[in-house]
């Protein structure tokens, strides 16, 4: 930073603009990366479990197509639209309802996913894609703080979500589901490892409402 | 009476093809559940709700979905997921007579037969004679067993009440009564309530997370009118109303034709819902309308509790045409959901899963590849029978009969009160996780329990029921919410 700014150089009036402009870009750069730093916070965290049932990412999304990577514990709906990233078993008949249902799971020091506690946060709810499954989550839902209060984030603030989907007659596909990793500071939650899938066509997604 | 005679060997005779099956399956085979899992007993027209609040339905997640380390075991009325009486095996009842060439016999008249017409006679055993299995059930894993708590409208409040410890060290066993019957009616005050008080050592709550309403169901196809009233229903079933032209306002097209009261086994709940329904619909008390007197129309007779082929199953038209029988509207809609399946009688149940039985479905024919036979099962329909006034509210004697009844759950304010929490890192007890979650000082807007979410709704929709809210204390009077 400091070579850039060097004052031999500004002091050129031909070339002055040029540096000077240099230099603005790349305080901006450095800025906006700090900000985007402390923003998302935990970003650059570790997770401190690693789930072998997790099959792929979740992204959570608005009701205005926007990615969703944060909130206040409080927020009803935390987002109102999770996608998967994980296709239907391909035994399911094309033709078969694919339901998802978002699940909030409470990691434990010394615990297994496999062992972590949980309850239902969103759905169940239809989805129309075989290959893109998806849920919504209503006010009448939990919020993290619901959910929290039942099983309190006490791994370094951690919740995991989970979309279990699930099939009439085939059941629930809990042996293998998305995640997305989210981690709770205060009255503020941000997603500390999820997907990125388009959020643009979320609501289409569901079958119903 | 030479129908009702004719009906009641018909019903003699499906009682014995329909209770084979049943009372050869053992009914002790159920998942045992672990010393902290959350066991429920009691209500048979209430455990399909109670099923798939545990376990899901369909696409639909139950709480044990989630994998949680403790479970929510909700232990079949009889034994049968469908919510069937179970019955001993009348083949090892002793004979009242025989059938033969449509006439009734005696033994000696049997004996006096020709080989060929021995061969023929039908052997009949008396309806009463015919009793119930009382199934066994383990409440614990590996505890010893116990005879199932039933149903009965009370049967699972009276279980829990009855859930003392014993000097054998039985009991405490049941968590979760089902019941469509409160802790204590108007009527018996605080009698239940000061039981469980003596008994267990603590009083009782209750809470009621959904609705359902009993109708009259007839066959699709029926002489009967759109609806009729309890007063009517009440007439019908004490055999003063026996033809369709005695029901007030009948226009049918079958006036002089006799009227089939089906009647349910005692200890049914859909039969004590029955008679608290017409008693409370016509004011009637407890021995106006009786077990026994609501069985006093020579024309009736006793058939499966919410089992629509208990008329759609009648093969001759002019007795299916006239049936009637209480049904639960849930029923009919899980029915014609496809959640429970055909089972047919006796020696002829036939599926893939018993040896080299096939099931063939609608097929008539067992061959094929497994991929063309295919089923392992086929989809029960209610579509062989009519609700009447099924979108009825109406409550009082000339109203068309119908009767609301509770998906209740009670359970022991010392388990309300426990601090121990019930999942590994939870906060909550099961009875807050599950039911009811009042608010505390701690925690002054406390997450829904499981019946109240989303998931929990969906369930009780999906099991024909209407979700509702309801909390009733330990004086039996409601808690607002």
């Amino acid at each position: 930073m400091s070579k850039e700014v060097d004052t031999s150089k500004v002091n050129r009036p031909a070339l002055g603009r040029r540096p000077v402009r240099a230099a603005l870009v790349a305080a901006v750069v450095v800025v906006a990366v700090v900000v985007v730093v402390l923003v998302r916070g935990a970003g650059t965290e570790t997770v401190p479990y690693a789930d072998p049932a997790s099959s792929g990412l979740l992204t959570l999304c608005d009701a205005k197509g926007n990615q969703v990577t944060g909130g206040k514990v409080t927020d009803k709906p935390l987002a109102p639209f999770v996608l998967g990233s994980t296709p239907l078993d391909s035994q399911v008949p094309a033709d078969s309802v694919g339901f998802g249902t978002l699940y909030g799971y409470q990691p434990r020091e010394g615990v297994e996913p496999l062992e972590f506690s949980g309850a239902p946060i969103g759905g169940p709810e239809a989805f129309t894609d075989h290959a893109r499954p998806a849920t919504r989550v209503v006010k009448d839902g939990y919020s993290l703080a619901d959910f929290t209060s039942i099983y309190p984030a006490t791994l370094d603030g951690y919740v995991q979500l989970r979309l279990i989907t699930s099939v009439d007659g085939f059941g629930a596909f809990a042996d293998a589901y998305d995640t997305a990793d989210i981690k709770i500071d205060g009255d503020s939650w941000t997603v500390v490892r999820g997907g990125n899938a388009s959020c643009a066509d979320a609501s289409t997604l569901l079958a119903g409402r | 009476m030479h129908t009702s005679r004719t009906t009641a060997a018909v019903a003699v005779a499906g009682l014995i093809a329909s209770t084979a099956l049943l009372s050869a399956a053992p009914s002790q085979a159920d998942v045992a559940p672990q010393e902290k899992d959350v066991v429920a007993t009691g209500s048979d027209i209430l455990q399909s709700a109670y099923n798939f609040l545990a376990d899901g339905y369909g696409a639909l997640p139950g709480y044990n979905t989630a994998g949680n380390r403790w479970r929510f075991i909700n232990l079949d009325s009889s034994g049968d997921a469908q919510g069937r009486t179970a019955y001993i095996d009348p083949r090892l009842v002793a004979k009242s007579g025989y059938l033969s060439n449509g006439n009734l016999i005696t033994q000696a008249q049997y004996d006096a037969l020709s080989s060929a017409d021995k061969a023929a006679a039908k052997p009949l055993v008396k309806q009463e004679d015919v009793k119930q299995l009382n199934p066994a059930v383990a409440l614990r894993a590996g505890q010893p067993l116990v005879v199932r708590p039933s149903g009965g409208g009370g049967g699972g409040r009276d279980a829990i009440i009855n859930d003392y410890v014993d000097g054998n060290g039985i009991g405490n066993w049941i968590d979760v009564g089902r019941s469509p019957d409160p802790v204590d009616s108007a009527a018996s005050g605080q009698t239940n309530q000061t039981k469980a008080q003596t008994q267990l050592g603590t009083k009782l709550y209750s809470v009621v997370f959904g609705r359902d309403r009993q109708v009259i169901a007839t066959a699709a196809t029926t002489n009967a009118p759109t609806s009729i009233s309890a007063d009517d229903i009440k007439k019908i079933y004490r055999g003063q109303i026996t033809t369709w032209g005695q029901v007030t306002g009948y226009d049918g097209p079958a006036p002089s034709e006799t009227i089939i009261p089906l009647t349910l086994p005692s200890d049914a709940g859909m039969w004590n819902t029955f008679l608290s329904g017409i008693q409370t619909a016509t004011g009637s008390s407890t021995t106006e309308f009786s077990n026994t007197n609501a069985r006093s129309n020579p024309n009736s007779y006793n058939v499966q509790q919410n089992d629509p082929t208990a008329i759609s199953g009648i093969t001759d038209e002019s007795i299916r045409k006239n049936a009637i029988v209480p049904f639960p509207k849930s029923r009919a809609t899980v029915v014609n959901g496809g959640y429970y399946t055909v089972a047919a009688d006796g020696d002829d149940q036939t599926n893939p899963y018993n040896g080299a039985k096939t099931y063939t479905g609608s097929s008539a024919s067992p061959s094929g590849t497994p991929a063309t036979r295919g089923n392992h099962r086929l989809a029960a329909t209610a579509s062989g029978i009519k609700l009447l006034a099924p979108a009825s509210t109406g409550t009082l004697s000339t109203d068309p009969y119908g009767t609301n009844f509770a998906l209740r759950a009670i359970f022991r304010e010392s388990d309300l009160n426990s601090n121990v929490p019930w999942q590994p890192g939870s906060t909550l007890n099961w009875v807050r996780t599950l039911f009811y979650n009042p608010p505390t000082a701690d925690e002054p807007d406390p997450a829904l329990p499981f019946v109240r979410t989303p998931a929990g709704k969906a369930l009780i929709e999906s099991a024909g029921q209407t979700p509702s809210y309801q909390v009733f204390g330990t004086n039996n009077a409601e808690i607002t919410q």
